[in-house]
């Protein structure tokens, strides 16, 4: 692993994986040591969002490989390229239902890309190299190794050592739609993009951007495409989905050609597929083959990198933004108009006040993330992603405990930008022990809790499908977040009123030690609007968002 | 009933990945067969619905280690999107 770069591995050890941990006491690596092996997986995720390579993940047999497949299944879901390496009990004592002994190589099977039983040692330099590889190529995901402890215990022969690696493995990539789709373009009169979560991977929002300022067209992200490009962009309109901006819903009506890229159409981006794209053909660019006409069908499709693809499509173009200057007239109005003002006063603070304050005070160079709720929601819609700002979120398993782990991974992979995790109470209760690990590596993570005491999207569940009747939604008791945070040696500040909330962002961001702002915002601020995914968009529950008072059959008076 | 045979190496998990895959994508399988030859696998799966076929199958082509897939039966099935 040193060769292949790797510095940095958070880990929790147990009896059947401390010969690695032996060797690894030897080598110059630095050893994060994690509270729970979920978490400890999170942060491994977390580091390779920021840094796109391979996080490692080091756990022992049993439960130490039950509690990291959740993590595992989140990065596989987000197509993350964590390293998970497990112990297991020695190959002798396998099959035997030995102490700590479980089937880990069956259990990762179903939330990863590949996975590994090491047999004997002199294989592992190439099952590593190869396992990195796997990783990293074509669409990312996790890998897993499992070791049973003999087989690093033993000497081996050093001839007898397998260091081949393997050349890298090809994108399947397939063009031959090309022209149609360059020709689908050229005869299109209000092309879209949707951007998703392979724009982020493949780092191509920058070619998104050109594409789009090269054909005149608007361009709107998925929750796991935010932070692909800069939401300050005139042609950008934010998230998507079941809780986007109603603009980019109106773009995605409006448009008859929608180019969507990297993203796999989820249920949360789609709500009811019949509803979606009502006039739009698509061209569906992507660099898994799987995902091109999965959830949508009828497409062109495009398989390979974003970027390549982008390209390729980009030659075969001329600059046509003039000819399509109503359509990004139009864009910009509806644009305009859904720059709704959320900065809203008064105590109890309503959610959109503090992402309003987080969005105008954090750098253009933070990395947020979330966990996964309201909180969640709030922030993929209200807060702008703009300059290098990146998101970070758990979108595809939603995952309750991710965010603050994952904003620890990505603060030790960029140690120079301010990592904010926004959290619900609910889900910072399912990794808090991790506050610890982040103290005593120094570790200087700002947390802000968005705390209604409750599990607000189960309780806005129940409001809205479940005839009001919330039940084991609301805590009766939440802990002293700031206490707590000053008992593992961090700082921490409750801010009860909203003239108190730009002070404590601003402590946050100075503290060089883990910080907690626990903002207690009201309970009963649903996160709207809201298109429930089995509902088309007549389904929308709009609150106070003023796309309320449009009328559907009059889109063309939005802005006039 | 269509039958897809997949040819794959034999590297272990080639063959749990496979079921997943039809378990994950809600297709029950109708009949398989598994055989064992040098170092490769080859498994002959049947499932009962056409729409099924074509949905699975670009998914077993992207699993590590399968070699190939391909429909039985019939008339050849053109990958569609």
């Amino acid at each position: 692993m040193a060769r292949r770069g790797v510095d940095t591995v958070f880990g929790i050890p147990g009896g059947a994986s401390l010969s690695i941990y032996e060797e690894m006491s030897s080598m110059d690596l630095r050893h994060i040591l994690g509270r729970h092996e979920g978490s400890t997986v999170f942060m491994a995720d977390g580091f390779s969002r920021v840094s796109r390579k391979p996080g490692v993940f080091l756990g022992t047999s049993g439960p130490g490989a039950t509690n990291a497949v959740t993590g595992v299944a989140t990065a596989y879901t987000d197509s993350s390229p964590v390293i998970c390496i497990t112990g297991q009990v020695a190959t002798q004592s396998m099959g035997r239902d030995a102490f700590q002994e479980a089937d880990s190589f069956n259990l990762m099977v179903p939330v990863t890309k590949w996975n590994f039983k090491l047999k004997h040692g002199a294989e592992i330099p190439r099952v590593i190299n190869r396992a990195f590889r796997i990783a990293t190529s074509g669409r990312f995901g996790p890998v897993a190794i499992d070791v049973p402890s003999d087989v690093v215990s033993k000497e081996v022969d050093e001839a007898s050592i397998q260091w081949a690696d393997e050349p890298s493995l090809a994108n399947s990539s397939d063009l031959s739609e090309l022209a149609n789709a360059v020709s689908m373009i050229r005869n299109a009169a209000k092309p879209a993009i949707i951007a998703g979560g392979g724009v982020r991977w493949s780092d191509s929002g920058d070619v998104v951007i050109r594409l789009a300022e090269k054909i005149g067209a608007p361009v709107v992200t998925t929750v796991m495409g935010k932070g692909g490009i800069p939401e300050d962009h005139p042609l950008a309109l934010g998230t998507t989905g079941m809780h986007g901006r109603r603009s980019s819903h109106w773009v995605l009506n409006e448009a008859d050609l929608v180019i969507a890229v990297g993203t796999r159409f989820s249920d949360r981006t789609t709500g009811k597929t019949s509803g979606f794209l009502p006039n739009a053909k698509v061209i569906h660019i992507d660099i898994d083959r799987a995902e091109i006409g999965k959830n949508i069908t009828g497409v062109v499709g495009l398989a390979g990198n974003s970027a390549d693809v982008l390209n390729a499509i980009m030659s075969g173009l001329d600059y046509q933004a003039e000819s399509r200057s109503e359509w990004v007239k139009k864009v910009s109005e509806v644009r305009t108009f859904c720059q709704c003002d959320f900065d809203l006063p008064g105590n109890p603070i309503k959610p959109q006040k503090l992402m309003s304050s987080l969005s105008r005070l954090l750098p253009d160079d933070a990395i947020l993330t979330t966990d996964v709720g309201q909180h969640q929601m709030f922030a993929s819609h209200f807060f702008e992603t703009r300059g290098r700002r990146q998101f970070i979120t758990s979108g595809g398993l939603g995952t309750m405990g991710f965010g603050f782990p994952a904003a620890v991974g990505a603060k030790i992979a960029a140690p120079e930008r301010k990592v904010v995790s926004i959290v619900g109470d609910g889900g910072f209760q399912m990794s808090y022990s991790e506050f610890i690990t982040a103290v005593e590596n120094e570790v200087p993570v700002f947390t802000v809790i968005m705390n209604n005491q409750s599990l607000g999207m189960v309780r806005q569940f129940q409001k809205q499908f479940y005839g009001n009747r919330v039940y084991a939604a609301d805590y009766r008791r939440s802990p002293d977040f700031a206490k707590f945070a000053e008992a593992m040696g961090g700082e921490g500040v409750t801010v009860e009123k909203a003239s108190e909330i730009n002070e404590a962002i601003a402590r946050g961001l100075k503290s060089d030690v883990p910080f907690i702002a626990d903002v207690r915002v009201d309970i009963n601020e649903d996160i709207l609007p809201m298109t429930p995914p089995w509902m088309g968009q007549e389904g929308t529950i709009y609150g106070r968002c003023k796309w309320r008072d449009v009328k559907v059959e009059e889109p063309q008076n939005i802005g006039n | 009933m269509r039958s897809l045979r997949i040819l794959a190496t034999d590297e272990e998990g080639t063959l749990q990945r496979t079921i997943f895959e039809f378990s994950r994508r809600n297709i029950p399988i109708g009949r398989l067969m598994y055989s064992h030859e040098k170092d490769s696998v080859t498994m002959h799966i049947g499932v009962e619905r056409d729409e099924d076929v074509n949905r699975v199958l670009k998914h077993l082509n992207r699993i590590y280690g399968v070699r190939d897939v391909s429909i039985l039966e019939n008339e050849e099935v053109r990958e569609k999107w």
